[in-house]
């Protein structure tokens, strides 16, 4: 059975209203066993050249603990640091290389995709809208289960994949999420870990940030929350005969090298609370997560082109979609509505959408007008006289 | 006394015979320059002029002396390629023009004396029952047509008799006498549906063609729809007098506005009369001008396709072929082009308006062509019947049905009707419009065909884009006002192109998915 792996990231600053993409990478392989020898392949074949970035399940092994890992000599650090942007995306172009050269060889098919969008407005830790402030970002949520969407039934060839007679299974790594407040003082820290518990059962704690300053911490995407997502996701598409099995949908935590280290040098009881936390994230990710989430920040910055070698072959298999500018959301929704039946509505908000000729010939509506021109093939007569403005059921005489 | 550059020998004689009243005006009905005036002109005004002199038909002592029966046949060479053939010269007689004149000018104090040739009597019937009125008395035994004398062959004595008859003052013909006239008019122009050749099938296309512009530039010349329809307008058919004055064919009077027009954007025609009906649809469409139409790339006039002159048959005969090389294109969207060969300016955005009777009824020559073209058609619907093509308007009795249908159609397919469907099939006028459909769901079809048969139309019931609300008029026996049918016509017509508009909507909303 194929196994459909989907690893996914997000850059962007939900606080700052601006874009934040979610942008991810698809491994579709011809059996969980070809999976796993890609995925330790690719271990094997970053790590000698320094090209690893981060904790995964092959790097730290089962039951170790923070005082047994050992970083390695050369990785790639989470960003850049100044005036080495061009070696970093340098080695970022190395790994995706090296993936896609060991998907070659072992015949997995790799895929990108990402979608921009506007984070929700403006918001400090401390407004009123508590549910807002402390939990998920709303847009950030919707998003998130938008990219599945597109990626299991838009994407032709994940789709096709999907709903193989041989079977499929599926795999979802999403990217835990931890929200930080700091410069609040002990007694607003301790009523916010209060209300945290009362209001949403989420356990916070408080915790030295990197500049030195106690934030209350608290997880609000963990580890099996990613069930749920895909759940949402899935439930989007009422109608849809669901052919594959779900093998995994987790949220795991990418802590970087850099991270790792940078803990290293806090005082001692902070360093093992910090790096304990860390190890004991469980799942690991695995070593491609890291470079979604490479691709989803460079692609924030805008300092990759997405096609450039390799990722230009892997984002025309996906997609790079843009809510922000280019109407991805009414495009998504359009397609819900065909999928779910409300075939004429669909068409006919799709067709709002291509009737602007400058929205017409953007990614995004290039990706999906591909779909929306077999939406004709299944109309039946009704749908036609209803498109016509006839009623449904009438006759033309 | 004048007369005319005299060509026939009799109208020669007898302007040499009565020279010398100066009221007596001696015309050639053979000449086509004096043919001309008389329909153009001499039914137009009180004082026309025709060959060269000014005629007062309210003047008591004109007498015009018509000698000739039947048209010159140089007056109908001129005319769009699909009259050929069409029997104008039996309505157009002298005894026709001079019922025309009563009608037109009842209260006319001029006389009119036709003096037919000998070969007269072969032109026709509708001639020998107006000679019949125009001879009869009533009971006081005067003239039942007044001022109109009808002579066959008559002596000299008794022509200058009738010349110089005085009967006094020329009564108001009764409105039964005009009646009477009118009808024997109208029912030759109309009875004789069967024939193809028939009059009364292309009155329709003449009289709409003449409310809604000029039709084709011709220069001043006359063509013999020119003819016709003065003598439709002295049998009180038309709306508009001007509209239907043909004599200056400029402009066009568009029937759809222009929102409707944008949308519509283009037209293509499909009828064996496609260049009479044609110049009635480029104006009623408003694709007559030479102007830019904006946002097409093209002018009004480019946005009207039909098949070249004379060459329908050869493009019907193609069709099937076509279709089924669009079909194997896998292309959602038909084109002009895969209609009627050629290269347009107008591409996939269309309304099609099919005739249903492509054939002519008879002919041996026909029938052959008749049955290879829809033994292709059926091969080709044959192969649009794919299991894996959609098929909107149709559920699987419904494709049943047609393949048994189709299997009729088909020498190579050994056909085996199933559950006794097929046994009732539909006309084979109704198979290229359905599989048109079936082809391209988004293609408005309006059905351009004067039937009113429900056996012709039922066919059509559950196929979304085939419209058939507009008909083709038949002008039968004026049993309604041609105003009433015109504006019934006209608001069909709109209605037919508001709903073609709504499915060309729908057809650019699919189109910009590509």
């Amino acid at each position: 059975m194929k196994l459909l792996e989907v690893f996914l990231d997000e850059s962007g600053d939900i606080n700052r209203g601006g874009p934040m993409n979610i942008t991810g990478i698809a491994v579709l392989s011809p059996s969980a066993k070809v999976a796993q020898a890609f995925h330790a392949s690719l271990y094997t074949v970053l790590k000698p050249e320094g090209l690893t970035s981060g904790l995964c399940d092959q790097s730290v092994a089962n039951g170790s603990t923070w005082e047994t890992v050992r970083a390695p000599q050369g990785y790639i650090p989470k960003r850049p640091k100044s005036g080495e942007w061009l070696q970093f995306e340098g080695k970022i172009s190395q790994v995706a290389q090296r993936a896609d050269v060991l998907a070659e060889r072992l015949g997995v098919w790799i895929s990108a995709f990402s979608l921009e969008f506007r984070a929700s407005n403006r918001r400090g830790w401390s407004t009123n809208n508590a549910t807002e402030d402390l939990l998920l970002d709303r847009t950030y949520g919707e998003c998130l289960q938008d990219v599945l969407e597109v990626l299991l039934y838009e994407t032709p060839g994940i789709r096709a994949s999907l709903s193989d007679t041989e079977g499929c299974a599926l795999g979802i790594d999403l990217p835990s999420r931890m929200l930080g407040a700091s410069g609040a003082d002990a007694s607003s820290q301790r009523a916010t870990i209060q209300q945290m518990w009362r209001n949403w059962g989420i356990d916070a704690w408080t915790e030295m940030a990197d500049d030195g300053q106690i934030q209350v911490m608290a997880n609000t995407l963990g580890a099996s929350d990613g069930v749920d997502v895909l759940t949402a996701a899935l439930n989007r598409r009422k109608n849809a005969d669901i052919a594959f099995i779900v093998q995994r949908a987790r949220c795991c935590r990418l802590v970087t090298w850099s991270q790792w280290l940078e803990a290293g040098n806090l005082p001692e009881q902070s360093r093992i609370s910090k790096q304990s936390t860390m190890i004991n994230s469980t799942p690991r990710p695995k070593q491609i997560h890291y470079l979604a989430d490479y691709l989803a920040n460079r692609l924030f910055q805008g300092s990759i082109q997405p096609n450039s070698a390799p990722f230009g072959k892997w984002f025309d298999r996906g997609f790079l979609l843009s809510s922000a500018d280019e109407h991805a959301g009414s495009w998504i929704g359009a397609s819900r509505a065909f999928a779910n039946g409300n075939r004429v509505e669909a068409i006919r908000n799709a067709g709002v959408i291509c009737a602007d000729p400058q929205h017409r010939e953007t990614k995004t509506s290039s990706f999906f007008r591909r779909a929306a021109r077999e939406w004709a093939k299944s109309l039946t007569g009704n749908d036609f006289r209803e498109l016509f403005g006839l009623a449904p059921g009438t006759t033309n005489i | 006394m004048t007369t005319t550059p005299p060509m026939n020998p009799v109208s020669r004689a007898l302007s040499f015979v009565l020279k010398g009243n100066p009221s007596l005006l001696v015309l050639d009905y053979a000449d086509k320059g004096t043919f001309s005036d008389l329909w153009l002109k001499g039914l137009e005004s009180y004082t026309p002029e025709i060959a060269g002199h000014q005629v007062p038909w309210n003047d008591e002592h004109e007498v015009v002396l018509i000698v000739g029966g039947p048209p010159p046949a140089e007056a109908f060479k001129e005319m769009p390629e699909c009259l050929n053939g069409i029997n104008f010269r039996d309505h157009l007689t002298a005894a026709s023009w001079a019922a025309a004149w009563r009608l037109r000018f009842p209260g006319a104090k001029a006389r009119v004396v036709v003096l037919a040739s000998s070969s007269y009597g072969t032109v026709g019937s509708i001639a020998e029952a107006l000679a019949t009125l125009f001879s009869a008395h009533d009971a006081t035994g005067l003239p039942l047509v007044p001022g109109i004398s009808f002579l066959g062959s008559p002596s000299l004595e008794i022509l200058c008799e009738s010349l110089n008859a005085d009967d006094g003052e020329v009564m108001e013909p009764t409105p039964t006498v005009l009646a009477m006239l009118r009808t024997t008019l109208w029912y030759g122009l109309t009875s004789d549906r069967g024939d193809h050749h028939a009059v009364s099938n292309v009155l329709g296309a003449l009289l709409l063609s003449s409310q809604v512009g000029r039709g084709e530039a011709h220069g001043g010349r006359a063509w013999a729809e020119d003819y016709l329809l003065a003598l439709a307008k002295a049998c009180g058919v038309f709306a508009n007098s001007d509209q239907a004055e043909v004599k200056n064919r400029q402009g066009s009077k568009c029937w759809i506005n222009p929102q409707i027009q944008s949308v519509v954007s283009a037209a293509v025609l499909i009828d064996d009369m496609a260049d009479l009906w044609g110049v009635f649809l480029r104006n009623a469409l408003g694709f007559a001008s030479g102007a830019d139409f904006t946002g097409q790339d093209r002018t009004f006039r480019e946005s009207f396709v039909s098949s070249p002159d004379g060459k329908f048959f050869d493009e019907l005969q193609g069709l099937p072929a076509r279709l089924k090389a669009f079909l194997g294109s896998g292309d959602p969207f038909i084109a002009a082009s895969d209609l009627i060969s050629g290269q347009h300016k107008v591409k996939k955005d269309f309304v099609l308006f099919l005739d249903l009777r492509l054939f002519p009824k008879r002919g041996l020559g026909r029938s052959d062509q008749q049955a290879m073209f829809f033994s292709e058609l059926a091969e080709f619907g044959l192969a649009l019947l794919n299991p894996d093509r959609n098929l909107p308007w149709l559920d699987e009795l419904g494709q049943e049905l047609l393949r048994n249908e189709l299997g009729q159609y088909d020498v190579t397919v050994s056909h085996q009707p199933s559950n006794g469907a097929g046994l009732d099939l539909p006309p084979e006028e109704t198979l290229l419009p359905r599989l048109l459909s079936l082809l391209d769901p988004t293609l408005p079809i309006v059905i351009f065909s004067s039937t009113h048969h429900s056996e012709l139309t039922d066919p059509f019931r559950d196929y979304g884009n085939i419209i058939t609300t507009f008909r083709k008029p038949v002008v039968t026996a004026m049993t309604r006002d041609w105003i009433a049918t015109l504006e019934e016509l006209h608001a069909d017509f709109v209605s037919a192109l508001e709903k073609s508009a709504k499915v060309m909507s729908a057809r650019s909303i699919l189109q910009s998915f590509y």
